[in-house]
């Protein structure tokens, strides 16, 4: 077999990796065309090695002739269907029509290829070569093929030209406009089904593409971002096993000077991201450290005078410095409940950099959830008697099992959301309910009456500084530092927080799922636990 | 009379606990550094000891270590009272004998009276 054969292999190997990392680390749908964009080229790539390998079996000349071109046909809707996703031009009218039409028409050539109708008959010619001839769906299918793909080009090289886009999307067409009209030269070789035969150096265009694209997701992060290591290694680690899988290959001079090239170009690319990447690494770590040092110090130092500011109010209050006249009092209950809010804050922003330094450690021993729910109603009981709402706790009918956690953190995010509750509901109230869910998690249920979420937001409240719609309309005040702390608590104790609400003004119901696996265990079971384990 | 000694450095502060504690009848005494409470103590005895972590010498911690060797020192509950809430710092706090630790921002003073009371019974 001719050299450039061979090379259809290792670089079939190449872009189904590359194909492959795309889909995995890239979210947007142009990664997933891109990844079955190139199992079909990997596909065309193997069927027409495997051709040539067959040439003297008839049968198999044309079943894998078949093969490489139900490939073919399947890779012209999702090349233009590529060129529509980075282009932007999904939503065009006529896309809307192209793109569908594009996808039946190339549903029906791949139906076709199964028949004599697309190619049939094998001939033979020189450099040891063998193909079908085409028939009339095949010069339909050509048709097909010039049009969608120079569409697809089209609409590439019109964004990668357009002043309008961002520098991003200008690159990302360039390189892809390059790599496929690199790839459709490889695509030559289809001449040979009307009987115009030459050398198939035309296979050279393939690696040539999948080097092109390769180079442009490492270097240019072409779909996904940060990947350059993988594929390097994949690219270097794909042209040495090219000897070990094919030992008989005959390269010649020119093809060991390509390999060696190749060699040296991914190895000198790898080395310079393995340090591009260390440097990187390394100032993001700095950039944390600096941050969370730097929220650290300040929050401390603000706690000191938040602590004169609300000791004196609060002894000002109680009248420790005279009877204070009823003018006076409104605002100094007003500057005592700021501070108080104030230093909730501080007290969250530390609580947040403590998480990120990875600082809070889990002080587990066995305790009563029920003893820490009543904990938590006495504490904040007041609170919701002042605005006139109810408060409930409805035990459980069954004894609660002993809980093994920290105790702190856990009661830190029921409590939480029960004052949330309390702060956001206007009328009615807040019920608490504990359950054992599959004998194996405590679900603690706080069910209010208040002002709701929305839908959109229901993941959202969970994250840091970010609040819901509806909770900002009635409480302007507030860091957003709450619910990612108890959210950040509970996933420490290997358990989950979710929110339903119907809507506004429908209320919210807040579960705290703690998975206890073995740590939830029977009373006779508690009295076996060594005592120490039990503090 | 009880006698509580508080050692902090923030006068805006001690001058605070000072006022609140006297007023609920407890004899005050102030030190702003280790060594210096450390001789207030001796000379004083005081029922209970008021200790901020973050001084101008050194670290409240060296007072709970030093206080083990002073035979007038060594019984005397101690509370730490501190804006600094480190994790590390509070387990050796309790471990060199603290009985509690509270953040002074968390906290109305009367609630820091209500703790010593209980501390002192």
């Amino acid at each position: 077999m001719p050299f450039p054969v061979y090379l259809l292999v290792p670089s079939a190997v190449l872009i189904i990796m590359v194909g492959f990392y795309s889909w995995l680390r890239g979210k947007k749908r142009e990664n997933l065309i891109f990844f079955f964009l190139s199992m079909g080229q990997a596909l065309w790539a193997i069927g027409s090695f495997l051709l040539w390998s067959s040439c003297g079996n008839d049968i198999a000349v044309i079943f894998w002739d078949r093969i490489l071109y139900f490939a073919t046909c399947m890779m012209v809707p999702l090349l233009y269907h590529l060129s529509l996703e980075i282009c932007e031009l999904t939503q065009r009218k006529q896309s809307k029509v192209l793109l569908p039409l594009a996808y039946v028409l190339g549903f029906i050539f791949a139906g076709l290829t199964a028949t004599p109708y697309f190619v049939d008959g094998v001939f033979y010619y020189a450099f040891g070569g063998c193909h079908t001839y085409a028939q009339t769906g095949h010069h339909f299918f050509l048709i097909y093929l010039i049009t969608f793909i120079s569409f697809a080009f089209y609409n590439l090289y019109k964004t990668s030209k357009n002043e309008k886009q961002s520098q991003e999307i200008k690159e990302k067409a360039y390189f892809t406009l390059m790599g496929y009209l690199v790839f459709s030269l490889a695509g030559i070789g289809i001449a040979t089904a009307y009987g115009v035969v030459f050398y198939p150096a035309y296979y050279i265009f393939f690696p040539l593409f999948s080097i092109i694209i390769t180079y442009a997701i490492t270097e240019k992060n072409l779909f996904v971002a940060s990947m350059a290591t993988d594929i390097l290694i994949g690219a270097i680690l794909v042209l040495v096993s090219t000897f070990f899988f094919f030992p008989e290959l005959e390269m010649g001079i020119i093809g060991k000077g390509v390999i060696f090239l190749l060699l040296l170009v991914s190895c000198s690319l790898l080395l310079k991201h393995n340090h591009q990447e260390i440097r990187r690494k390394e100032e993001a770590e700095r950039i944390s450290k600096l941050k969370t040092e730097f929220i650290s110090i300040v929050s401390h130092q603000l706690r000191t005078p938040l602590a004169a500011i609300r000791g004196y109010t609060d002894m000002i209050k109680d009248g420790d410095y005279g009877v204070l006249g009823k003018e006076l009092s409104v605002p100094i209950n007003y500057i005592h409940d700021a501070s108080v809010s104030m230093i909730k804050m501080v007290n969250g922003l530390l609580s947040v950099t403590r998480l990120e330094r990875g600082k809070i450690e889990l002080k587990v021993k066995y305790f009563s959830i029920d003893n820490m729910i009543e904990g938590c109603i006495q504490d904040v009981e007041l609170k919701a008697k002042e605005k006139g709402l109810y408060l409930k706790y409805e035990k459980p009918t069954e004894p609660l099992p002993s809980v093994r956690g920290d105790e702190e953190k856990i009661k830190h995010a029921v409590m939480n959301i029960i004052n949330n509750a309390i702060l956001y509901t206007v009328t009615g109230g807040v019920t608490v309910s504990v359950s054992v869910l599959y004998s194996s998690n405590v679900r603690i249920s706080i069910k209010d009456t208040g002002v709701g979420i929305e839908k959109e937001e229901n993941e959202k409240i969970f994250e840091s500084f970010s609040r819901g719609k509806r909770g900002i309309e009635l409480q302007p005040q507030g860091t957003g530092l709450g619910l990612y702390v108890a959210k950040s608590f509970i996933a420490m104790h290997k358990g989950k927080i979710t929110v339903f609400s119907e809507g506004r003004d429908k209320g919210s119901t807040f579960y705290i799922d703690i998975p206890l696996r073995a740590d939830i265990i029977s009373k006779q079971e508690f009295d076996l636990v060594p005592p120490e384990l039990k503090k | 009379m009880k006698k509580i000694l508080i050692i902090e450095d923030e006068k805006i502060l001690s001058e605070m606990y000072k006022f609140k504690l006297e007023k609920e009848g407890f004899e005050v005494l102030n030190a702003m550094e280790v060594d210096e409470a450390i001789e207030i103590g001796k000379a004083n005895k005081p029922d209970l000891v008021v200790l901020d972590i973050l001084l101008p010498k050194e670290s409240g911690i060296n007072y709970l270590i030093k206080m083990k060797n002073i035979e007038e020192l060594k019984d005397v509950p101690v509370l730490v009272l501190s804006n600094f809430d480190d994790n590390e710092t509070k387990n050796k706090s309790f471990e060199l004998g603290a009985k509690d630790y509270l953040i002074k921002s968390n906290h109305d003073p009367k609630e820091i009276v209500e703790k010593i009371k209980e501390l002192i019974k």
